[in-house]
């Protein structure tokens, strides 16, 4: 079913194409919840409410972008309110994984290179899990402005708005954020794939 | 201007990459970065990291709904007024 045939029956209310919007956009969906929440309950409520709210407004999707990009922003609202709703663990520095300076100004450890490029690295799902895992493991306020802007293609304003901040908080989160991403997955691509 | 230290370099990675550095300061970063092979990796691997989240990301979305989950919208909107 195309894209119009699609935004016709929304507005119509038409269970079917509800439910090849279901079908079709739900899994790719799902992988944006998990990558916000962890939690699979969590993330599989946010899409399931995420739909519902979809459904409650679709008189307002206009068609001038497309229904998957409504359908996202929908779903990383759901997410991000399900973030707030957390109950608050007191946050982990990202300190200790900024890189660290001597004196003088000069870097305070040797980098040393990547043994392959990152795309070939990258094509095993060892690596790929990997680096998930390294997302997962940064202090959430960095964590979600990197998957918004990075992972989810948000602009830093829409990110603003989204986590209720400035566009100059957003892009130093998003600095710190690929700083310490870079902290973690570094000892495993210098060296470590034989 | 003259060059960068390395803590400047990092810091003004992100603007680097999104082409927003001063003219000045480009010429700065430029200059310590011709120079310094440590800021040279480091930059590059700042650039490698974006495209690894990226990269690892971008087929968690190509598997299928789980049918119970289509099955619990479907039955969640079933109670929903069609109005």
């Amino acid at each position: 079913m195309n894209e119009a045939a699609l935004t016709a029956g929304l507005r119509a209310v038409d269970e079917q194409v509800f439910e090849t919007l279901v079908r079709t956009y739900g899994g790719r969906l799902l992988a944006v919840a998990r990558r916000m929440l962890h939690e699979e309950e969590d993330a599989r409520d946010a899409v399931q409410e995420a739909f519902i709210n979809a459904f409650r407004s679709r008189h307002t999707f206009k068609g001038d972008a497309q229904i998957s990009t409504w359908l996202h922003s929908i779903v990383v609202n759901v997410a991000l309110m399900k973030l707030r709703t957390r109950r608050r663990k007191p946050e982990e520095s990202i300190q200790d994984f900024l890189p660290r300076f001597l004196p003088d100004e000069h870097h305070a450890e040797h980098f040393p290179s990547w043994t392959e490029p990152v795309d070939v690295a990258l094509s095993r799902k060892e690596t790929a899990d990997m680096v998930r895992k390294a997302i997962e493991a940064l202090p959430e306020t960095y964590r979600t402005v990197v998957l918004l802007r990075d992972i989810e293609g948000l602009s830093t304003e829409e990110t603003a708005t989204l986590v209720d901040t400035t566009p100059n908080a957003v892009k130093i989160r998003l600095h710190r954020g690929r700083l310490a991403l870079r902290t973690l997955i570094a000892p495993h691509l210098a060296g470590a794939h034989a | 201007m003259t060059d960068l230290c390395c803590r400047e370099v990092s810091e003004f990675l992100m603007e680097y990459f999104d082409n927003t550095l001063p003219e000045d300061v480009h010429a700065g970063f430029h200059g310590h970065v011709a120079t310094c092979q440590n800021c040279r990796v480091f930059l590059e691997q700042y650039r490698e990291t974006i495209v690894a989240g990226q990269m690892a990301c971008k087929d968690e979305g190509a598997a299928d709904c789980p049918e119970d989950l289509v099955r619990a919208v479907m039955t969640a909107l079933g109670k929903e007024p069609k109005a």
